[in-house]
């Protein structure tokens, strides 16, 4: 499952991606902008924006804090509409439980729409070991599964690429003429998917919001690929994070035109699919399953400092405004989640030991919190999680040379040892041993003076002070 | 009092969507329909079962001027006949549907899949005609799943569509139509 091991050493593969950064106008730098333009177009039509904001923010909250009992109203609506429901406390849980449903369905093939949990619990690297085809359908994400990679961004997969490469790609994998116009280009995929979906048996899809009221799954598209492996397949399962339950159909609406107007700078998005559950028409699927995945994400809700980052409604903005993002597009913070939500959600979900240099690549110049529709404190959280990462890798050395300061700074005698002994030390010793490394690089360390001034002062002035 | 509602705002709305709009009659509504669909070189449209549809008597009325008019399967048909339905509404170069409400700020249509000719009719072909009344629009996303929600009708499979299926995958440069229809032509019936 490689598309979400971290790498080891981010400094190492962000240094690599400036390296080897294309010419010319960096297509991160150029998309990013372009979705902030229209992110900020769309905020202004609102003249109480912030208000708006503020209000979901708490609103998203509440929901977060009563999770568990959303969920029991969740659970009873599923029942009553009929969806399969089944639990996954991890990546490799999730997966199998795919793997098994795809079987049951005496199928080899799955119809898929754009799924960042598909992404984190693996299911292009999982389901092909096991025998399984997964077709991606989203535009973008079918020309990284094209070219075997994982998308660089939330809601724009390829936007790392230019036309060329596309246009490369098709005609080398599909076996089409090479044409790089994004309209003709966007026909070919069109063409081979519409045989795909026309044929399929399993169709997946991702859930933006389970709606608790009502039971309702709500998956966001534009291109209608989630509308076409919602309704065309007999069989459909939807993955849903267990954070993502919003209370009412009402409520839904107002996250639904936030995430809209956060990611694309759309009123809406272009569709909204809501599954309520199977039907007896023998035109919409005959079974829907729910798998609920944790991979983390209750431990992170009992977790006070960060639990707040479980509002997070993906819509990708704070990427798009991230000095670090920009320069360096998603691939070299390696995982899922880049940019400043995955520099957060990496070492929360799946532990510090994960992804121990995330939260230090960041300015903390805090234009993510500020464009956040949920008001995540992202600062805080990378501060939160440095202290950790810190405290964590504190070293015993480090630890003993603090006692052994500690115990000189409490006994006088000792402390005039020391002092002493570090005065021969500097003499006898090469200039530059004693000294830190780092700090010391290019600074003479002050030379300890013979004599303390507690001895000169004994020695001249003693006799004054008898007096 | 409706009568004199122009839809400016919706209008302008759709446009920015690559979505039009058209503000007629009951009376006028056949032939408007059916020139547009000349201009075009339509020569296949599939149908659904929605009431107005049928109280319009747009089926009987375009069957003669249309050379294939897809209707949806009788409910009891099994499940071969239910394919082949699918298959030939993918082949139609037009599906005509009603809705449930319009939001006129963001030109959201909210649809219902408990009408399940629905969910097929208004995805597979290139471009879908939505034709729905004054009494459908509404002001905002909101207020329709409020009006949704006094009537109970809330409890099925539900989508909204707003404007043409679109990407900007590829250098953020918008393409319409990727999986679902390319255009969206709307028809609000003056009372």
């Amino acid at each position: 499952m490689s598309a979400h091991l971290l790498p080891s050493d981010l400094k190492k593969s962000i240094d690599h991606a400036i390296a080897n950064r294309p010419d010319g106008t960096l297509p991160y730098k150029k998309n990013t902008r372009k979705a902030v333009r229209q992110r900020n177009l769309r905020a202004a039509e609102w003249p109480d924006f912030q208000d708006i904001r503020r209000d979901v923010s708490e609103r998203r909250q509440q929901d977060i804090d009563r999770l568990e009992e959303l969920h029991l109203q969740l659970r009873e609506n599923w029942k009553k509409n009929g969806i399969e429901v089944h639990e996954a406390k991890d990546a490799l849980e999730a997966a199998a439980t795919v793997e098994a449903i795809v079987r049951r369905a005496g199928a080899d093939r799955i119809l898929k729409s754009k799924s960042m949990l598909g992404e984190e619990i693996g299911l292009n690297e999982y389901l092909p070991q096991k025998g399984i085809v997964p077709v991606e359908t989203d535009l973008g994400e079918f020309i990284v599964q094209l070219r075997g990679e994982p998308p660089s961004h939330i809601t724009m997969p390829a936007m790392h690429l230019d036309r060329e490469d596309v246009g490369r790609l098709f005609a080398e994998k599909l076996g089409v003429e090479y044409t790089d116009n994004p309209e003709e280009l966007t026909r070919i995929a069109r063409k081979v998917l519409r045989k795909e979906f026309l044929a399929a048996k399993v169709g997946l899809c991702g859930v933006n919001f389970a709606v608790a009221e009502t039971g309702h799954l709500a998956t966001v598209t534009n291109e209608g690929n989630g509308r076409m492996v919602t309704s065309l397949p007999r069989v459909v399962i939807a993955i849903m994070g267990w954070e993502r339950v919003t209370r009412s159909l009402s409520e839904l609406t107002l996250l639904w035109q936030m995430l809209s107007r956060s990611a694309t700078g759309q009123r809406s998005t272009v569709y909204l699919n809501l599954t309520h559950g199977p039907t007896s028409d023998r035109i919409g699927p005959e079974e829907v399953h729910v798998i609920v995945v944790d991979n983390g994400r209750k431990q992170l809700w009992q977790d006070e400092e960060l639990s707040s980052v479980l509002r997070c409604i993906r819509c990708g903005a704070c990427l798009n405004v991230c000095p670090v993002y920009q320069q360096v597009g998603g691939h070299p913070y390696g995982g899922t989640y880049p940019g400043p939500i995955g520099a957060v959600l990496a070492p929360a979900l799946f532990g510090l030991e994960t992804a121990p240099d995330h939260p230090f690549a960041s300015s903390l110049c805090g234009a993510c919190e500020e464009i956040c529709p949920v008001s995540i404190p992202l600062p805080k959280h990378l501060l939160t999680l440095r202290h950790r990462i810190i405290a964590m890798n504190a070293k015993k050395s480090d630890s003993l040379v603090w006692d052994g300061f500690s115990a000189m700074m409490k006994h006088e005698e000792f402390y005039r040892k020391i002092l002493k002994g570090a005065e021969t030390m500097q003499r006898i010793l090469p200039q530059g041993m004693i000294t830190s490394p780092a700090w010391g690089k290019g600074r003479a360390t002050p030379r300890i003076a013979k004599q303390s001034f507690r001895d000169w002062y004994r020695e001249n002035r003693g006799e004054d002070e008898k007096k | 009092m409706k009568n004199d509602r122009t839809y400016h705002k919706l209008k302008t709305v759709l446009e920015e969507l690559d979505a039009v709009l058209f503000v007629v009659s009951r009376d006028e509504l056949v032939e408007h329909l059916i020139n547009l669909l000349s201009e075009n070189r339509t020569t296949s449209i599939s149908l659904t079962n929605e009431s107005l549809l049928q109280e319009l008597g747009l089926s009987t009325l375009l069957q003669g001027k249309i050379n294939s008019v897809i209707l949806p399967p009788d409910p009891s048909a099994g499940l071969v006949a239910a394919a082949g339905w699918k298959a030939s509404v993918a082949e139609t170069d037009a599906g005509l549907t009603s809705c449930y409400y319009i939001a006129e700020e963001t030109g959201t249509l909210l649809m219902n899949t408990g009408s399940p000719d629905q969910r097929m009719v208004s995805l597979l072909p290139p471009w879908h005609i939505v034709v729905a009344g004054e009494n459908q629009v509404m002001g905002t996303i909101q207020a329709c799943f409020d009006k949704l929600q006094e009537e109970d009708q809330e409890h099925t499979n539900l989508f909204c569509v707003t404007g043409p299926s679109r990407t900007a995958d590829i250098e953020k440069e918008l393409v319409l139509g990727v999986h679902g229809p390319s255009r969206l032509t709307i028809y609000i019936l003056k009372d």
